[in-house]
């Protein structure tokens, strides 16, 4: 579908267009160019706002070890013995039992981050003019959008957490078997060889201890912004319109933690732990909507400024480790825009 | 010549009717009559049987009306030329008299044709003489000899050898009290028997007792050292009646067994419920193929707590069971050995004798042979509580093999068994036979070894240790020596199938292994196909 060639239109937003290295005078000779074809391009910074995100520090369920873990297999808790157990080390049997050992530490909780506040990045939007029409006395056109936008951000870390720390040391009674070869790990419908589900109260040691905990690192964060709708373009002048578009998004989310973390205790009875380095990684598409709000003013028949805001909600994603979990916020997104529009 | 129609009453006087397209129409109408005669009935119909190759059979008829009554045998339909007797006699069966059978009755009045009855000629003889579980008192043995019967059968005769180190004095003694019995000890180390029913008795169809093979033991040998066998010197295995001097019979010794454990007890090495078995070969000849079928082990419910409210039904699993037995020939097995009252011994109390046995009474000198076959229906097996014969429905029987076991030789099984709720003993019941061999040796494309994180040899048995991905299958082999590993492993069934976790297999000898295992005896590779990532 061909759309009518603009006519000449008054300078207009003398503030944006200064800023601008067009010129802003339309020129004679465009009202003798043809018709243009309907497609445009738009070009421009763009900014995302209150994209947040979660740290956890996770701690071992109740009936984990650092070292391994004895749990209820097939059979439940009835006959007290499971062949759903492991372990690390062979150091870890001694005499009949395998010991395990748990050490509960000071951590840094759940803290909030604003992830960029906001990312920066960039948008490239290509588009179509279907159909042009009349609504009430101005011009409209309706169309389709397809969008990619690029944003990132890095956000350190420095977090610390204070507390007591608590060693437990459970023995379970092997019964006589000959444990596998270390590393091992059973499994709930087995078989395998059967221990003691529950540990020898004799057994069981705990020790405490104060301790602090310190946390640094990294956040860095990237997402990839794709977006597909339709817009419908209003006239509001000869040379300035309003768009409305939205549509389904999707945010390909790129995000890597980098962190070290180290415990102290006052203790000695309580070994001393090594700073623990990591990082994780993890990146998904994360489904969505979007709505949008742009003001575009021609500059000359092809060639215009643009700026815009919009709204967007896509799925959070989770990712982590086995001590901690970070959760990305994408559910109410905002984005500020602006740029140059190509009209062809 | 007479004519007849099927089914048709004829008119008196009338003419003509037509005899299934090989006898010709009436000569000439008859005369009339007054119709007073009385139109056939058959009281007897033929009966259905099998035959073996070179084998006779014989289907008979009787009918009552008014004389005179004629007979024409049909085969598939079509009359068999000469065949108008009460009696078809077949001789010398070939595969093409596997058949459906009918017969044509007339009289002046009627023309009636039987039920069919189908003769089934199979390559082997469906009889088959055996030996049931051997029991002992004191210093005496006695051999159960069995019968799968077609129910054609008044008279029993055969041979049975022995090894004279071990057994003597031979005396058969008759479970029919009424039967005629004679011994022939012309020969060294052999009895032969000739076992005669009363006049007009005949054998029931299927598996029957025919009497106990007593003999002394040596001193310095056990009851299943015997060295049996049957042979047809001086007389003949065969079976006969007044008709047939010579039904062919087949005839074997067959393994025996004793339960070592006598309820199945949990092995926390291997997290599995175990139930070892000594089984023997009492024979003189080498015994390839002893199959352990196990049946009735049970079903056990678990509730779990990480699975609440879902109960895991069913779980209890013969696990290394290298096959399924799907058909038996015939649709029964050899013989199935098993004695369910027995107290797990070849024993019998001191205080009864095998008169006692014979007949079977109440009371501990009556172990209720009971169970010599079992009869299986839908999903159930069941350990029934006479001689009947074996029947299988589609149900996928878990078996073990033995190989190679040599005459005299007693050799342990071990039976594991998987339990979900490590606590239900399965309570199992063995049926041993000689069947066709398994195949020994992993599906070629199965190369790729696996490294294997450690092998110890602890509690008399060895540790094979090696991780398994989910969906992976394993084989373990092992040899004497590291060369014959490379070249001549032999392959242990069935394989395993990785869990995803790190799979402890031990070796604690047959069926797995052909022996126990001792330490520094063997060498085990693991392989697999395809290589786990």
């Amino acid at each position: 579908m061909k759309i009518a060639s603009l006519p000449p239109r008054p300078l207009f937003l003398t503030a944006l267009a200064a800023g601008l290295a067009a010129p802003s005078l339309v020129h004679a000779q465009d009202l003798d160019q043809p018709e243009l074809s309907g497609w445009y391009v738009r070009l421009g910074a763009a900014t995302r706002f209150n994209v947040k995100a979660a740290i956890t520090a996770l701690t071992l369920p109740t009936s984990l070890y650092n070292d391994g873990f004895v749990q209820p297999d097939i059979s439940g808790t009835a006959s007290g013995l499971t062949w759903n157990w492991g372990y690390n080390s062979a150091s870890q049997i001694v005499g009949n039992q395998l010991v395990l050992s748990r050490l509960d530490t000071p951590n840094i909780g759940r803290q909030d981050l604003n992830v960029g506040n906001p990312l920066l990045g960039g948008e490239l939007i290509g588009g179509y003019h279907l159909r042009e029409f009349k609504l009430g006395k101005r011009t409209a056109r309706l169309g389709v959008e397809l969008g990619y936008g690029y944003f990132s951000a890095s956000e350190g870390l420095n977090l610390a957490a204070a507390g007591t720390a608590t060693l437990t040391k459970d023995g379970f009674g092997l019964g006589g078997i000959v444990p596998p070869v270390a590393p091992y790990a059973g499994t709930f419908a087995g078989p395998g060889p059967l221990i003691n589900l529950n540990p020898d109260p004799a057994s069981h040691t705990v020790v405490t201890s104060p301790a602090a905990a310190t946390f640094q690192g990294t956040l860095n964060t990237t997402l990839h912004n794709l977006r597909f709708g339709p817009v419908l373009e209003v006239d509001l002048t000869k040379r300035l319109s309003a768009s409305f578009g939205a549509g389904l998004s999707s945010v390909f989310a790129d995000v890597g933690l980098n962190y070290m973390e180290s415990v102290s205790f006052s203790n000695p009875a309580i070994p001393a732990l090594g700073t623990t380095r990591a990082n994780d990684t993890f990146a998904r598409w994360r489904p969505g909507v979007y709505a949008e709000l742009r003001l575009n003013y021609q500059i000359t028949r092809q060639i215009g400024v643009f700026v815009g805001g919009d709204f967007q909600h896509n799925d959070n994603m989770t990712f982590g480790d086995a001590t901690h979990q970070v959760t990305l916020d994408l559910s109410k997104t905002y984005g500020l825009k602006g740029g140059l529009s190509f009209e062809f | 010549m007479r004519s007849f129609a099927f089914v048709t009453r004829r008119p008196a006087g009338t003419a003509t009717v037509l005899c299934a397209g090989l006898f010709l129409a009436l000569a000439s109408p008859r005369v009339a009559r007054a119709d007073t005669n009385t139109p056939p009935t058959i009281t007897t119909q033929p009966a259905s049987g099998f035959g073996a190759l070179g084998e006779d059979f014989e289907f008979s008829v009787a009918a009552t009306g008014t004389a005179p009554l004629t007979y024409q045998w049909l085969l598939n339909g079509a009359g068999l030329p000469g065949e108008t007797n009460t009696v078809l006699l077949l001789t010398n069966l070939t595969f093409v008299q596997s058949a459906s059978f009918a017969v044509v009755v007339a009289n002046a009045a009627e023309t009636i044709v039987s039920s069919n009855a189908t003769l089934t000629v199979q390559t082997n003889a469906p009889r088959r003489l055996g030996t049931g579980r051997i029991l002992q008192v004191g210093p005496q043995v006695g051999v159960p000899i069995t019968i799968r019967a077609n129910g054609r059968e008044g008279a029993v005769y055969f041979s049975l050898s022995y090894d004279t180190n071990a057994y003597a004095n031979p005396v058969f003694l008759p479970a029919n009290a009424g039967a005629t019995v004679s011994t022939n000890l012309t020969q060294p180390a052999t009895i032969g028997v000739t076992l005669t029913l009363p006049a007009g008795a005949l054998l029931p169809s299927g598996y029957e007792w025919i009497g106990l093979m007593r003999f002394d033991l040596a001193a310095n040998r056990t009851a299943l050292q015997g060295g049996l066998a049957f042979a047809t010197n001086p007389v003949p295995i065969a079976a006969a009646n007044t008709n047939y001097p010579a039904l062919l019979l087949d005839a074997n010794v067959e393994p025996q067994y004793v339960l070592v454990t006598s309820t199945p007890q949990i092995n926390r090495q291997s997290g599995l419920f175990e139930q070892q078995l000594l089984v023997s070969n009492p024979g003189a000849a080498l015994m390839t193929n002893v199959d352990i079928l196990a049946l009735e082990f049970g079903s056990v419910s678990v509730t779990n707590s990480l699975l609440p409210g879902v109960p895991q039904t069913n779980a209890i699993v013969l696990l290394n069971a290298q096959s399924n037995l799907l058909n038996y020939p015939f649709n029964d097995p050899l013989i199935a050995v098993d004695c369910t009252n027995c107290g797990y011994a070849l024993d019998l109390p001191a205080t009864c004798d095998f008169g006692s046995y014979l007949a079977n009474g109440a009371g501990a000198c009556s172990p209720n042979f009971a169970g010599t076959n079992v009869l299986i229906t839908g999903t159930n097996f069941n350990i029934v509580g006479q001689f009947v014969p074996f029947a299988i429905t589609n149900v996928p029987l878990p078996m073990v093999q033995l190989n190679n076991l040599l005459p005299g030789e007693t050799r342990p099984a071990m039976m594991e068994f998987y339990v979900a709720d490590h606590a239900t003993p399965p309570a199992p019941q063995y049926s041993l036979y000689l069947a066709d061999p398994l195949y020994h040796t992993p599906p070629p494309y199965f190369t790729m070894p696996v490294t294997l994180l450690g092998t110890r040899f602890a509690n008399g048995t060895f540790l094979v240790e090696f991780s398994s991905q989910l969906g992976v299958t394993y084989y373990v082999q092992y040899a004497a020596t590291p060369a014959d590993l490379a070249t001549n492993a032999q392959t242990v069934l069935p394989p395993i199938n990785g869990t995803g976790a790190h799979i402890q297999w031990i070796d604690d000898g047959p069926p797995k292994t052909d022996s126990p295992p001792t330490n520094g005896s063997r060498f085990y590779q693991v392989i697999t196909w395809p290589q786990p990532q």
